[in-house]
């Protein structure tokens, strides 16, 4: 019986090489050592650690997450230990680790955006990528949600280009605007290296023994399978609309998920809810990745990738 | 109670030692009007100790429906298998009911902080009180029976609405007061309540604690219903070290969703969020902020 030919899963986004093309979304792998030795870090080609904002911020108050029919709406809010924290404690633990993350970042003015970016370029530490988190539903007032508007994204992402020089900028795109093409242009055209595409939905539950939202900023964040077709459909929009490198998000839960993110266009794929329903999926799917290779004759994702995209114009 | 920092666990991440398994059924039957007695194994499974908690996912691999898996109170455990006792509150929990012998479920355990007390002198002083209710009693019950077995008597107070929510399981390992033909030496000694009186002492194991209590200082363990928990806190005594393990919604179950977060004190005599399922399930009431009502939400962005 002659070996499995050898294939490689490594992926490639712009300029950053991973080694394999599943992220762990923001958000969902705090700062990237907590699910250790469970699911440890190195088992995703990069892991997208917890936004930070300026000051910490102790996020809103419980109920945090309620269920939907395959979703999860989310009203965490932010919750995080703040830049200074981050920079003496998260990301030296990290590196120590031999880790480098994508960083994701939120603030509430492109000023704000561009200070954090220069506080991180000045860190000692590896930083693989910086996801601009432009889009958090859970940020009041009004959201924050600079990911509707295109000039607001363009000068966000302009504002941290000017400071982060030492590597790539994604900006994270939200799926609650009417074209998520334009804003995606909007990011290219300020110097983004990389989208991200899709933060969450703008959801809501009612209680129905109240009759109101069980959640303090009444309206949540749905993530989930639920969302995965919405994501599947964005990625794709956003794959036709610019020529940098567009990263996956959106309820990916399943190989077939995986392949079919690749194939509307995506050059990684973030995995987040579906951590918490299956620790074991990104094993499986890199697993299955391999599999899904071998079976099509394929040594790596590339000549897979350009067959689908070709069929898809 | 008044917050009595002396032995206190401050809440701190626990390592992670949980597994994810495809855990094997062995039984799942009812017991009782209300509870279902869940066992399962795996290979490479920790043992749990009393006080944590596994995760269940109940929906089929891809089903996704309910999406999130539930937490679960360690009945009894061993390196290899866990048992469960649980009540069916919603779609998830009757999903794992309808699992039978054989079946296959998705398991996360264990995790979480443990009750204290079960190494030798590490509670040196004072009588070893274990207050439950309804489905919260579980884990007090394995703990019963390991501080037992370790030489530790201790008393048990378990409350229920009436005898026919009781389950045998519970009652079976226990020298229940008003059962006959028990081991104490090898069996703990548990006293029942119940609201309508129809088993054991008609009343609530709060009030049954307070009717009972003597001069020395008490190590109180808890875990019920929150009203429960708030009263234990109102009549535990400033010497008293009082420990509430407290049940929330989950998602990640190891601290990094901080979708099930309780505020606690933090040195400074200010308050943090903590995560329930890793700094917790089990909080020393010490540690724990006075109440949540009081912390508003968040102005907006700083």
């Amino acid at each position: 019986m002659s070996e499995p030919r050898a294939v490689s899963l490594a992926a490639q986004v712009g300029e950053l090489r991973l080694a394999n093309p599943l992220l762990a979304a923001s958000g969902c792998f705090g700062y990237g050592l907590e699910c250790d030795p469970l699911l440890p870090p190195e088992t995703f080609g990069a892991v997208v650690t917890k936004t930070i904002t300026p000051l910490a911020r102790a996020g809103n108050p419980m109920p945090r997450i309620a269920e939907t029919p395959a979703g999860m709406l989310n009203s965490i809010g932010l919750e995080n230990v703040g830049l200074a924290a981050f920079l003496a404690d998260k990301l030296p633990a990290l590196a120590a680790r031999g880790v480098a993350p994508v960083v994701s970042i939120a603030a509430g003015s492109a000023e704000e955006f561009a200070a954090l970016a220069g506080r991180l370029a000045a860190a000692p530490q590896a930083i693989a990528a910086l996801e601009l988190n432009l889009s958090c539903p859970n940020l009041a007032p009004h959201g924050a949600n600079f990911a509707t508007d295109p000039l607001a994204v363009e000068r966000v992402t302009r504002a941290v280009k000017d400071v982060f020089p030492r590597a790539p900028v994604w900006a994270k795109l939200s799926p609650n605007v009417a074209d998520i093409g334009l804003v995606a242009r909007a990011a290219e055209a300020a110097g983004a290296d990389a989208v991200s595409a899709i933060n969450t939905l703008v959801g809501m539950d009612i209680d129905l023994a109240t009759g109101r939202s069980p959640f303090a900023r009444v309206t949540a964040g749905l993530s989930g399978p639920a969302i995965f077709p919405v994501a599947l459909a964005a990625v794709y929009r956003v794959a036709q609309s610019v020529r940098i490198p567009v990263v996956a998000i959106g309820g990916a839960a399943s190989t077939e998920m995986v392949l079919k993110f690749l194939a509307a266009g995506a050059s990684a794929v973030q995995l987040g809810t579906a951590l918490y329903i299956d620790p074991g999926l990104p094993a499986r799917v890199l697993a299955e990745l391999a599999d899904a290779l071998r079976a099509r004759g394929c040594a790596d994702l590339k000549p897979l990738r350009a067959q689908w995209l070709e069929a898809s114009r | 109670m008044s917050p009595d920092p002396r032995g206190a666990r401050t809440p701190s991440p626990t390592p992670l030692a949980a597994v994810w398994r495809r855990a094997r059924v062995t039984r799942c039957a009812p017991d009782g009007a209300l509870y279902w007695d869940l066992r399962v194994e795996a290979e490479g499974l920790p043992a749990g100790t009393p006080g944590q908690f596994s995760l269940l996912a109940p929906a089929a691999p891809g089903a996704w429906d309910p999406l999130l898996p539930r937490p679960l109170s360690l009945l009894d455990a061993g390196a290899g298998w866990q048992r469960f006792l649980f009540k069916v509150v919603g779609r998830g929990t009757a999903q794992l009911a309808a699992l039978r012998a054989g079946d296959r479920v998705g398991l996360l355990g264990p995790l979480g902080r443990a009750f204290g007390g079960l190494e030798r002198d590490a509670e040196a002083a004072g009588e070893i009180v274990l207050v439950g209710g309804g489905v919260g009693i579980p884990p007090l019950h394995f703990l019963a029976r390991r501080l037992s077995a370790a030489g530790r008597p201790c008393r048990a107070l378990f409350g229920f609405n009436r005898e026919a929510e009781i389950p045998r399981a519970l009652l079976a390992a226990l020298d229940v007061a008003d059962a006959a033909g028990t081991e104490p030496a090898t069996r703990p000694a548990a006293e029942l309540c119940t609201l309508d009186g129809s088993a054991g002492v008609r009343g609530n194991p709060v009030a049954r604690l307070v009717e009972t209590l003597g001069d020395g200082p008490l190590a109180i363990k808890a875990c019920g219903p929150a009203p429960m928990l708030a009263a234990l806190r109102a009549a535990a005594r400033a010497g008293d070290a009082l420990e509430l393990s407290l049940e929330e919604r989950m998602a990640c179950g190891v601290g990094v969703c901080r979708g099930c977060v309780v505020p606690v004190v933090d040195g400074a005599g200010g308050w943090r969020y903590a995560a329930i399922c890793r700094e917790g399930p089990v909080f020393d009431a010490a540690s724990l902020a006075a109440s949540a009502a009081a912390i508003a939400l968040e102005p907006g962005h700083e």
